[in-house]
């Protein structure tokens, strides 16, 4: 994907937004339209001038150079797997506990990313957990979903 | 440093929870540490006065309060977490009337005023029209004179929103007298009070506790109090009733649980909050913070929500302030 | 002299042995709680007011004095090292801050930030302590026309935020402020894209979308490389001309400058730490002679951002103690930590229990001078430990530490949905050179501006000239025209040469 396609893709999915949006506020009073509805308008317009810019082959022009080499991602598979990993953790975040997730999400990614010394990457993430613990737990007093293991040994027990 | 006392505490609780089971109780209730929904921040007014009493109701009940901040929707998270919340008795949430109920006016709540069974009130802060001290207005009859003379002339401050308790009042001052005001809704009362002080807005409408200082002080003046009768922390001011307007308005706060709950759990709540509210030392404590401690327990404070909720009933009725 | 009296009446009090440990323990506490994405100084003394019950009054606030001046210094620390800024305010931190590191210059610009956020912390608090009375007068001369005003002129500091293509900073401007009209309308009551969740009722909190701007973008580009490929990492070694009084004499009119930016934005309630950085590095760069250099990794982009952002700190408790209204998100949880203890804030608070009052001036100034101590050598060399980690391991734990503080903002998963929308945005504008700055500055603004706006035209029924009726109105008006226009100006010029 070259800049200028990528750009002018993102012009076009916030023309969109506006669209949409514009709809979302159609039946508010007046008053309270008219702020966001005047930052939706000129939302549009530069989006539209983004657009014919990129179209006529302006796009690049501020980047110079750089835009020749420009990638979107440094790896678009592994910024896939990256977003869908953060995703993951977030959805079983809530059942199987904060403290085993990130453990596992720390684990994960570092192996993932090529990183296979055992010994210092457990010992940064469980010093990392209880760094969390000490802070957020023990001194903060902030609730963090349960954890999954604790609750089914509490329950068994 | 926080140690010690909670130790101390743990060791209480456990004392009085022996105590207390021994004493042959039904169901055994409380057996183990209650969930107290804030529908507010923490460091709100309503999660302080809420941290404020929990060490005291936690004293007299015997069992650990855990609070819980479920902010959102001006409180609305919460309250919905509360009336579609179990019914054991183990989750019990702060109140804050009448904006929960004037909510459902506006839009589709996951509640009604039924889905509440009230344990006991803890604050009644009447609300106020106050003025600069040098304002011409000098009681609450030559407002009424001016906003019937130049009607929707004069802007009135409001420290909430549209549906707020003084939006409502202030509605309920137009229909008993005809007058017109311009309600301007500042949000809050922070930048109300400092508009009022400096002149940016003549005339406001806040609760009385956020006043008294600056009246005491000479900056403000009260034009009167929209109570049943005199409040104790202003008692020269008149009633707006005494003034020949009949509104009654005022923000108040209590703790609740969800409907259907065991009514001998509900006196039990409402036992240990009583005592707790006259504990001398909590209420050296409030009174120090100007917190307006006002007790109603039991039957007298599901006739105090009831009466909550006819009143805006009424004032729907006359005026709906919102479509 | 009756002050001057009452103020070091307060003095012996403060340097208790019990209450200098506890503004040792709470600037220590507060510089970690601000150098994580997520977590900030408000939060931090929101959750700590019920554990000082039972402590003595002065012990309570020493704690969060220090809270509060550490968090604003320890957001500096990733916005400098990583490009993530730890609190909104040290976004501009990362402008000059980050360039730095990645020039081998970490050290340098970590002491920079410290020294900065000490004197802009310490010439705070001695105009609390000197001028809090009269200074509430400036505050009370601000009424809805004035921060209307007052809005704009802050986002007149957008014109050096645009970037190299200024109509992509525009639109991430205008994205910010239509952020910021998400929820109730407070005028109508009306609901403004919430599509019908209570959630979205009370708007998208600045600490979401900041995270998810800031903290996921980066994390996902780091894991991007496989751990062997990964060769960049940012040293934090010392310099010889690292010195404080080296630096002295060229950071001095830069700290004069923004702490008297900082200290006026502070007693204006409603506009916070975020707005007097933005604003003061922006008048660092107006004046400068050079202002080419700056963003690019000049020490007094980071002075300008640091001292602007904590000589905030103290001048926002002026209305907060005299008046009951605070200027900050911070001030306002001191304000309930206060009333906790009995303690309400007005004018009678000065008249009944100077010495405490007094003592938290002091405090503030106390906590301030520890930053000097506790921030430089021992929080550089903290920090290069972390610094050491492979960034692959990095990543991840950036990652579960900006759920751990959106997570207990309500304590459920709707906020950190909205974060994880918002990284995947902020990854795609970052990577098409959208600034993302002008966003945040929107989000902090566009309310004040708005509301403002419409409660002007409600008291005056609709008259425009309402805006400028007031003299201070017509000052503040007369400088955002200035301010706007002479770039534009000095821009076309510059064009035409």
């Amino acid at each position: 994907m070259s800049f200028r396609i990528a750009e002018c893709s993102a012009a076009a999915g916030m023309i969109l937004l506006v669209i949409i949006g514009w709809f979302q506020i159609s039946d508010l009073p007046t008053d309270a339209r008219m702020f966001p509805a005047a930052l939706l308008l000129i939302i549009g317009i530069l989006s539209t001038a983004l657009l014919v810019r990129g179209i006529i082959g302006k796009a690049a022009h501020f980047l110079n150079d750089e835009a020749k080499q420009w990638r979107f991602a440094i790896s678009g598979k592994r910024m896939f797997i990256g977003f869908a990993m953060l995703a993951l953790y977030f959805l079983t975040l809530p059942y199987l506990g904060f403290f085993t997730t990130s453990f596992i999400l720390i684990i994960g990614i570092a192996k993932g990313a090529g990183y296979h010394k055992p010994i210092p990457l457990i010992c940064s993430a469980l010093g990392f957990c209880i760094f969390v613990y000490a802070i957020f737990v023990a001194l903060f007093e902030r609730p963090l979903p349960e954890e999954f293991f604790v609750t089914l040994l509490s329950t068994s027990f | 440093m926080t140690k010690p006392r909670f130790s101390l505490s743990l060791i209480a609780a456990i004392g009085l929870t022996v105590l207390s089971s021994t004493a042959a109780i039904a169901q055994n209730y409380p057996d183990h540490a209650i969930d107290v929904i804030v529908a507010f921040n923490p460091g709100g007014g309503t999660d302080v006065a809420a941290r404020t009493i929990e060490p005291y109701i936690e004293k007299y009940l015997g069992e650990d309060l855990v609070i819980i901040n479920k902010p959102g929707a001006g409180g609305e998270v919460g309250f919905s977490l509360l009336a579609t919340g179990k019914k054991d008795g183990y989750t019990m949430g702060f109140i804050n009337l009448p904006a929960m109920y004037s909510y459902s006016y506006e839009r589709d709540t996951a509640y009604s005023p039924k889905s509440f069974t009230g344990v006991a009130n803890l604050v009644y802060d009447p609300g106020v029209i106050v003025v600069r001290s040098d304002s011409t207005l000098k009681t609450l009859q030559d407002l009424v004179d001016y906003g019937t003379k130049n009607p929707g002339a004069l802007p009135i401050g409001t420290s909430g929103s549209i549906g707020s308790s003084e939006h409502i009042a202030i509605l309920g001052v137009e229909a008993a007298t005809g007058a017109k005001f311009n309600h301007v809704p500042f949000g809050a009362t922070a930048p109300l009070r400092t508009a009022l002080l400096g002149g940016h807005i003549q005339v406001a409408a806040f609760n009385l506790s956020e006043a008294t200082e600056y009246v005491k002080d000479g900056s403000m003046r009260l034009l009167g109090v929209m109570s049943d009768k005199r409040n104790a922390m202003s008692p020269d001011t008149p009633t707006f009733r005494e003034q020949g307007v009949d509104v009654i308005s005022g923000s108040s706060r209590g703790l609740a649980v969800s409907a259907g709950t065991d009514p001998k759990v509900v006196a039990i709540l409402s036992a240990a909050v009583e005592k707790a509210v006259n504990d001398p030392e909590y209420l050296a404590k409030a009174k120090a913070a100007g917190v307006p401690v006002h007790y109603i327990g039991g039957a007298d404070y599901d006739v105090f929500l009831s009466q909550v909720s006819a009143s805006l009933d009424a004032a729907w009725a006359a005026t709906p302030w919102s479509k | 002299m009756e002050t001057l009296q009452a103020i070091f009446h307060a003095l012996p009090a403060v340097l208790a042995w019990h209450n200098v440990l506890a503004m040792v323990v709470g600037t220590l506490a507060g510089m970690v709680v601000g150098s994580l994405p997520g977590l900030t100084a408000t939060m931090a003394i929101a959750v700590l007011i019920p554990l000082t019950f039972s402590m003595s009054p002065l012990v309570a606030l020493g704690i969060m004095a220090g809270i509060y001046n550490g968090a604003m210094y320890g957001g500096a620390v990733p916005a400098i090292l990583l490009n993530v800024p730890g609190t909104p305010p040290s976004i501009v931190t990362t402008f000059d801050g980050y360039p730095l590191a990645k020039q081998g210059r970490a050290a340098l610009a970590l002491k920079v930030a410290c020294w900065s956020s000490a004197i802009g912390g310490a010439l705070s608090a001695i105009s609390l302590m000197a001028l809090a009375p009269p200074l509430v007068l400036v505050t009370l001369l601000f009424g809805p026309s004035e921060y209307f005003w007052l809005g704009i002129l802050g986002m007149s500091s957008i014109a050096i935020l645009l970037g190299k293509d200024p109509i992509k900073g525009l639109i991430a401007a205008a994205i910010g402020l239509l952020l910021g009209t998400v929820g109730s309308d407070v005028v109508t009551g009306q609901q403004r894209f919430t599509f019908g969740r209570l959630e979205l009722i009370d708007g998208i909190n600045l600490l979401v979308i900041l995270t998810g701007l800031y903290a996921i973008p980066p994390a996902i580009r780091m894991i991007e490389k496989r751990y062997s490929e990964n060769t960049e990492r940012i040293e934090i070694k010392g310099h010889p001309d690292d010195g404080f009084f080296k630096n002295f004499k060229y950071l001095l009119p830069t700290w004069l400058r923004s702490s008297l930016i900082g200290i006026g934005v502070g007693i204006l309630p409603a506009t916070g730490g975020s707005m007097a950085a933005f604003l003061a590095y922006n008048e660092v760069r107006r004046t400068a002679k050079n202002p080419e250099l700056f963003g690019k990794g000049d020490i007094r982009g980071v002075a300008a951002a640091e001292t602007g952002n904590n000589s905030d700190n103290s001048a926002a408790m002026i209305p907060a103690l005299v008046l009951g209204v605070p200027g900050s998100g911070v001030s306002a949880v001191i304000l309930a930590g206060l009333l906790v203890h009995g303690l309400q804030p007005g004018p009678q608070l000065f008249r009944d229990t100077p010495d405490i009052v007094y003592g938290f001036m002091w405090q503030m100034l106390f906590t301030s001078f520890m930053l000097f101590a506790l921030g430089g050598n021992i929080a550089t060399r903290l920090f290069s430990q972390v610094m050491r980690l492979p960034q692959v391991i990095l990543a991840p734990m950036i990652m579960c530490l900006t759920l751990v503080g959106i997570y207990a903002l309500s304590n459920d998963m709707f906020n950190v949905w909205i974060m994880f929308g918002m990284g995947i945005v902020g990854y795609i504008l970052n990577r098409l050179d959208f600034p993302l700055a002008p966003i945040v500055l929107g989000l902090v603004l566009g309310n004040m501006i708005e509301q403002n706006l419409r409660l002007t035209m409600l008291i005056h029924q609709g008259d425009l000239t309402a805006l400028i009726a007031s003299p201070l109105s017509k000052v503040l008006f007369g400088l955002c025209l200035i301010l706007c226009v002479v770039p534009i100006f000095r821009r076309l010029r510059r064009a035409k040469s």
